[in-house]
C-alpha cells in the first residue's frame, strides 16, 4: 500500500514536472522568414518597390503573414538622367508674350540708328508662333539646308525706321544638347525703302543680316527662359530638387505647342549606391488640351528621381517627423488608455516609389519604427501605400483624392529574421483607412498647392514673369502626372 | 479450518472490545456466537475480513495466533448484501467463477431451496424477499467453494419459520460439501439449530465463553432431536443469555491502556484521506488494463454503471449550464468595449479562448459535485450495505473489480463532460456571435481548440493538460472516498462532501501551478 501511495505521488510529481516541459516546448511555430539585410535587386519583372509574402491562415480567419520589400530595378542612371519630364508651352502663352516682346523690343531698340534704315521709330507688330517646315514650304529658304526638323518658333515683327519698314521673319530653330538648350537663329528682313537708291544699298550691305542681329539680341533670351527646365523647386527646410536639359526630341506643333523633354538630377548615397530610383520608362504623354499656357508632364522615373533624392537627402523623414505620426499615435487617447505600446518616429528604410496602379498612382515607401511594448523594444517594418486618385474639378474642389492602399507590419526577431506582430492590430487601423481619407487628400491637395501655386516664373532683366495661379493635375494611363498650370504673364515690379 | 489464540482487540482509545480468546473450528463444524449489541460479534468478523481497515482505523488487534486461510474464508453478511448492480444469476455466476466452476446457478438456488427461475437473466435482487436474499447469499459464498463459512446475523428479518429453514439449510450444506461455519448471531432460534458448539462473547470481561459445553445436545435441526428437547433447549439458552444481559448488557468495555503510536503513525493516520487518491491512482492505473483483459464482462458491468450514473443522467445538466456559460461570457465581453468598440471585433479577438481556458476547470467542479458525488454514494453504498465485504470473502479483489473499472470509467467520463461542456461553451457562444452578425462562429469558436494560433497554442496544451489531470485525479479521489469504510450512513455523505472539496483543491491547485508556468515561460 504504502509503494502504491508512493507511486501514485510519483505520477503527479512526473505530471507536474512533464506539465513544465510541455508548456516549454509548446510555444508554438510562428511564421518567420529570413531576409536579406539589403533588399535590393538589380532587374525584375517590372521595376519598383516589390512586396513578397509568406502566409499561413489558422481556424477561424485568423491569418499570419509576413511582407517583405524589395527595391527592383532596373534603375535610373545619375549619371545620364533618362527625359523623364517635359515643358509645354502652349501657343497662349506665346501669343501672351508677344505684346511683351514687342514692348521690350520697342525698348531696347529706342534711339537705335541702322545705316541705310534710319532711327528707330517703332515696333508696329510682333506675333509668335509655332510652326513645322513642312506646313510652311515658304519658309524654306529661311530655315536653310539644316532645315527644321522638329519644329521652329516662327517670329514676325514689322519695325518701322525713319527711312523705311523691316518685316522681320525670324525662326528660332531649336537644337539638341544634352546639357543646354540652343537656337539657331534663322532671318530675313524685307526692308522698304522709299526710294530705289536706298533698297540697292540694302541689297549690298546685307540688311538681312542687320535684322537677324536685332532680333538674336532681342528674342533669343525671351525664348531659352520660356523653353528651360522648370527651376529647381525650393521645399522647405533648404531642399531643392534640380531639373536638368537632357537630349531627347523637342515636340513642336504647328500653332499648338511646343514641347522641351527634361531630366530629375539625383545623386546615388554614397555608402549604398546599389540603391537607386527605378526605371519605369517613358509614359504616354498626349497632346494638351489646346488652352493650354504651360503645362508639366512628370513621367514616374521624375518622381522617383524627386523621391529619391528627398528620402537620400533625409528630407522625408524629416518631414514625416515633423508631421508627427509617432506623437499622434502615442498621444492617441484610445492608444494610451487601451494600449501599451508607443511607437518612435518613423525611418524610411529604401526610397518611396511611386507606380502606376489601377488607373491611379500608388506611393509606397518601406520604413522602420521602434516599437516599445513595456520594457520590451522591437523593431517594426512598415510598409504603407497611398493611391493618388486625380479627379475632375467638375466633381470635387480638390484637384486629388488620396487613400490608404496598404499598410503592413512585420517585426524583426532578428536583423535578418521577421516574424508577424501586432497583426490585429494593424489590421484594425488598415479598416479604419476610410477615415483618413480626408485628412490625406486635405495633406496633399495642400503639398500640390504649396509647390505650384503662386509660384513665379522668370529671368531677370526680363519685364515680365508668369505667375502660376492653378494647378490641375491628371494622369495618363502610363502613370505619367500632368500638371496643368494655368498662369498669366505680369509686369516684373 | 480457524485457530485463533489469544486475540485481544481494542478501540483506539484503548476500550478493549475482545479480549484474549481462543477459537479453534474443526473441518464440518459449525460453532456460534452468541451476545449482546456491542459484544464485539461484529469486531470479531472484522478481525477476519477487514483486518487492514481495523489496523488503518487505529484498533490494536493483537493475536498470540491467527491461523486463517483467507482463500477459503467465506462470508454471508448481514440481509445477504447481494450485490444490486448485478441480478441473481450475476451474484451466483461471479461466486462461480471465483470458484473455478462451471455449474448452472439455478442448480445451486435449487440447492438452497429456491426457485430455478430467478436465476433467469434480468432478476434483479432487489425483488427478492429477505429470505430469498438471505438463501441467495448463501448459495453465493456456498457456490465459491469456501470452505469456512462466516454468517453474520444470517437471520435478521426472517420469520420464525423462515430462521428454522435456515438452519436446516446451514446444516444440510455443512454436511453435504463438508464445509465448517461460524453463524454470529443473538438469535437463540438459529442458534439452537445450527450449533455444533455454543459461545458467549461475554459483556462481562470481553472474552469467549463456551455454554453448555459438557451437555450441549449438537444442532437441533438435526434429525433425531424431539421438539420437546429443542423447546427446553431454546427456552434454557435464551434464559441464559438474558440473564447475561441483565446483569452486563450496559456494563461499558473496560478501559485499557492505549496503544503508544509515534509522532509519524499520527502523521500517517491523518494523511491517509489525503494520500489515499494517490494510492488508488497507483493501484487503478495498474489493475485496470488488466481486468479489462482478464474480465471483460465484469469490467463492461461495472464501467457502464458508473458511465449511466456519471454522463447520461447528467447530461442535460451539464448541457443546460454549459450553454448558458458559453452565452453569458461572450455577451458580457461584447458589452465591455462600450460606446465606440465594435462587439464583433471584441468577439473576434477572444475566439474561443474563454472555452479552453474556463471548460476545464468548471467541468470538473461541476463534474465532481454532480458525477462524482452519484459514483462517490454508488460505491459508498456498496461499503455500507457490505457488498464490497462480500465480494473480499468471495475472494473477488474490490480494487480490480469494481475501483480499476469505476477509476477509468470516471476518467473516460470526465473526458466526455469537459468536451461536451466545451461544445456547449461553443454553441451558446454562437448565439452570441450570429446575433453580431459574425458568418463564421463556428470556425472562430474552435479555432483556439482545433487550429491554435502559435502564441495561443500554449493555452490549448494546457487546458488539454488540465482536463487530463483533473480526469484521473478526480477519478482517483472519487474511488478512494466512495470505496473507503463505511461504518455507518453518514460516512457515505462525508466521503461525497469531503471528496467535493478534494476536488477542487485539486482544480483550483492545477489551475494555479499551470497558469504560473505557462506565464513565465
Amino acid at each position: 500500500m504504502k509503494i502504491a501511495t508512493l507511486a501514485g505521488i510519483v505520477i503527479v510529481a512526473a505530471h507536474a514536472a512533464g506539465f513544465a516541459w510541455l508548456a516549454q516546448k509548446s510555444g508554438g511555430s510562428e511564421l518567420m522568414l529570413t531576409v536579406p539585410e539589403l533588399a535590393v535587386r538589380a532587374t525584375g519583372e517590372t521595376p519598383g518597390l516589390h512586396r513578397s509574402y509568406v502566409r499561413t491562415e489558422y481556424r477561424g480567419g485568423h491569418v499570419r503573414e509576413i511582407g517583405t520589400t524589395e527595391l527592383v530595378g532596373p534603375f535610373q542612371d545619375p549619371k545620364a538622367p533618362a527625359c523623364s519630364g517635359r515643358v509645354v508651352v502652349g501657343q497662349k502663352l506665346l501669343d501672351a508674350m508677344a505684346p511683351v516682346m514687342k514692348d521690350m523690343v520697342t525698348e531696347q531698340m529706342r534711339g537705335t540708328d541702322i545705316f541705310p534704315v534710319g532711327s528707330f521709330q517703332r515696333v508696329r507688330s510682333l506675333s509668335l508662333e509655332w510652326a513645322r517646315a513642312e506646313s510652311n514650304p515658304g519658309d524654306r529658304r529661311l530655315l536653310g539646308s539644316a532645315g527644321a526638323p522638329d519644329g521652329y518658333v516662327r517670329a514676325n515683327a514689322t519695325v518701322v525706321f525713319d527711312r523705311g519698314e523691316v518685316a522681320l521673319l525670324v525662326a528660332f530653330i531649336p537644337q539638341r544638347s544634352p546639357t543646354s538648350l540652343k537656337f539657331r537663329i534663322a532671318a530675313v528682313a524685307d526692308l522698304e525703302f522709299n526710294n530705289s537708291v536706298l533698297r540697292w544699298v540694302s541689297d549690298k550691305l546685307g540688311a538681312d543680316r542687320i535684322a537677324t542681329s536685332v532680333a538674336r539680341e532681342q528674342i533669343d533670351d525671351i525664348l531659352v527662359t520660356t523653353f528651360a527646365p522648370p527651376p529647381p523647386f525650393e521645399l522647405p527646410g533648404g531642399q531643392s530638387l534640380q531639373f536638368i536639359y537632357c537630349d531627347g526630341p523637342i515636340e513642336i506643333v504647328d500653332g499648338a505647342y511646343g514641347a522641351l523633354p527634361f531630366a530629375v538630377a539625383f545623386t546615388p548615397l554614397p555608402n549604398a549606391p546599389q540603391i537607386l530610383p527605378p526605371r519605369f520608362g517613358p509614359g504616354a504623354r498626349p497632346a494638351p488640351p489646346p488652352d493650354t499656357t504651360l503645362a508639366l508632364d512628370l513621367d514616374v522615373d521624375a518622381l522617383n528621381a524627386m523621391l529619391f533624392e528627398l528620402w537620400r537627402t533625409g528630407w522625408l523623414d524629416r518631414e514625416l517627423a515633423n508631421v508627427g505620426l509617432d506623437r499622434r499615435f502615442n498621444t492617441d487617447p484610445i492608444v494610451t488608455d487601451y494600449l501599451s505600446i508607443r511607437i518612435s518616429p518613423v525611418r524610411l528604410a529604401l526610397p518611396p516609389v511611386i507606380a502606376p496602379h489601377a488607373g491611379a498612382l500608388r506611393l509606397a515607401a518601406d520604413a522602420r519604427v521602434a516599437i516599445a511594448d513595456g520594457a520590451h523594444t522591437t523593431v517594426g517594418r512598415a510598409f504603407g501605400a497611398l493611391d493618388f486618385h486625380f479627379v475632375k474639378p467638375a466633381t470635387t474642389d480638390l484637384p486629388v483624392s488620396v487613400d490608404l492602399g496598404a499598410l503592413e507590419l512585420a517585426c524583426e526577431r532578428t536583423p535578418t529574421t521577421l516574424v508577424p506582430c501586432y497583426s490585429d492590430l494593424v489590421g484594425a487601423i488598415r479598416d479604419r483607412g476610410a477615415e483618413l481619407h480626408g485628412a490625406l487628400t486635405d495633406a496633399f491637395a495642400a503639398l500640390l498647392g504649396d509647390i505650384f501655386i503662386d509660384r513665379h516664373l522668370g529671368t531677370t532683366g526680363l519685364p515680365a514673369e508668369l505667375v502660376i495661379g492653378a494647378v490641375v493635375p491628371s494622369v495618363t494611363r502610363g502613370g505619367t502626372l500632368h500638371l496643368q498650370l494655368a498662369g498669366t504673364l505680369v509686369p516684373v515690379q | 479450518m480457524l485457530d485463533v489464540r489469544g486475540l485481544r482487540v481494542a478501540l483506539p482509545d484503548g476500550r478493549v472490545l475482545i479480549d484474549n480468546i481462543d477459537l479453534r473450528i474443526a473441518p464440518g463444524e459449525v460453532v456460534v456466537l452468541l451476545g449482546g449489541s456491542g459484544a464485539g460479534k461484529s469486531t470479531f468478523a472484522r478481525v477476519l475480513f477487514e483486518r487492514e481497515e481495523l489496523d488503518d482505523a487505529g484498533f490494536d488487534v493483537v493475536a498470540a495466533t491467527l491461523d486463517l486461510d483467507r482463500a477459503q474464508l467465506g462470508l454471508v453478511p448481514q440481509r445477504g448484501a447481494l450485490f444490486d448492480h448485478l441480478d441473481v444469476r450475476g451474484n451466483l455466476e461471479l461466486a462461480l467463477r471465483q470458484g473455478d466452476s462451471k455449474d448452472d446457478p439455478a442448480t445451486w438456488l435449487e440447492r438452497v431451496g429456491l426457485e430455478r427461475e430467478l436465476a433467469e437473466a434480468g432478476t434483479p435482487v432487489t425483488k427478492l424477499s429477505g429470505g430469498q436474499a438471505q438463501r441467495v447469499a448463501v448459495a453465493r459464498v456456498l457456490a465459491s467453494r469456501r470452505k469456512l463459512l462466516f454468517l453474520d446475523e444470517p437471520s435478521v428479518g426472517l420469520d420464525p419459520h423462515r430462521v428454522r429453514v435456515l438452519a436446516r439449510l446451514i446444516r444440510e450444506q455443512v454436511k453435504a460439501l463438508g464445509v465448517s461455519a461460524i453463524v454470529v448471531t443473538h438469535d437463540v432460534a438459529l442458534a439452537a439449530g445450527v450449533a455444533d458448539r455454543l459461545f458467549l462473547l461475554s459483556l462481562e470481561n470481553r472474552k469467549l465463553e463456551q455454554l453448555f459445553a459438557d451437555r450441549w445436545p449438537g444442532a437441533l435441526e438435526e434429525a433425531g432431536h424431539s421438539a420437546e428437547e429443542r423447546g427446553r433447549w431454546l427456552v434454557e439458552l435464551e434464559a441464559a443469555l438474558v440473564d447475561h444481559l441483565d446483569k452486563h448488557g450496559d456494563k461499558p468495555p473496560p478501559q485499557g491502556t492505549p496503544k503508544p503510536r509515534g509522532v509519524l503513525t499520527k502523521l500517517a493516520r491523518v494523511a491517509d484521506p489525503l494520500l489515499a487518491p494517490f494510492r488508488v491512482a497507483a493501484i487503478a492505473a495498474v489493475k485496470a488494463p488488466v481486468q479489462l483483459v482478464k474480465n471483460p464482462r465484469d469490467f463492461a458491468i461495472i464501467a457502464r454503471r458508473v458511465i449511466v450514473q456519471t454522463l447520461l443522467r447528467p447530461l442535460p445538466f451539464y448541457a443546460i449550464v454549459s450553454t448558458l456559460i458559453g452565452y453569458t461570457v461572450l455577451f458580457v465581453v461584447s458589452k465591455v468595449g462600450g460606446a465606440g468598440v465594435r462587439p464583433d471585433a471584441l468577439l473576434r479577438q477572444i475566439g474561443g479562448s474563454h472555452v479552453i481556458a474556463l471548460a476545464p476547470a468548471l467541468s470538473a467542479l461541476l463534474f465532481v459535485a454532480a458525477s462524482g458525488s452519484a459514483t462517490n454514494a454508488w460505491l459508498g453504498s456498496m461499503g455500507l450495505t457490505k457488498q464490497t465485504l462480500a465480494l473480499d470473502a468471495l475472494g473477488v479483489d474490490r480494487r480490480s473489480y469494481l475501483w480499476a473499472p469505476a477509476w477509468l470509467s470516471l476518467a473516460l467520463s470526465f473526458f466526455a463532460v469537459a468536451a461536451l461542456f466545451a461544445l456547449g461553451m461553443i454553441l451558446g457562444g454562437m448565439l452570441v456571435c450570429e446575433s453580431y452578425g459574425i458568418t463564421n462562429a463556428w470556425d472562430l469558436l474552435t479555432g483556439d481548440i482545433l487550429d491554435p494560433r502559435p502564441e495561443r497554442l500554449r493555452y490549448a496544451v494546457r487546458a488539454a493538460f488540465l482536463v487530463w489531470i483533473y480526469a484521473w485525479g478526480i477519478a482517483s479521489d472519487v474511488v478512494a472516498k466512495g470505496g473507503g469504510p463505511k461504518p455507518e450512513a453518514d460516512a457515505v455523505t462525508r466521503g461525497m462532501t469531503s471528496s467535493v472539496v478534494a476536488c477542487t483543491l485539486w482544480v483550483v491547485a492545477w489551475e494555479l501551478v499551470t497558469v504560473l508556468a505557462v506565464f513565465r515561460l
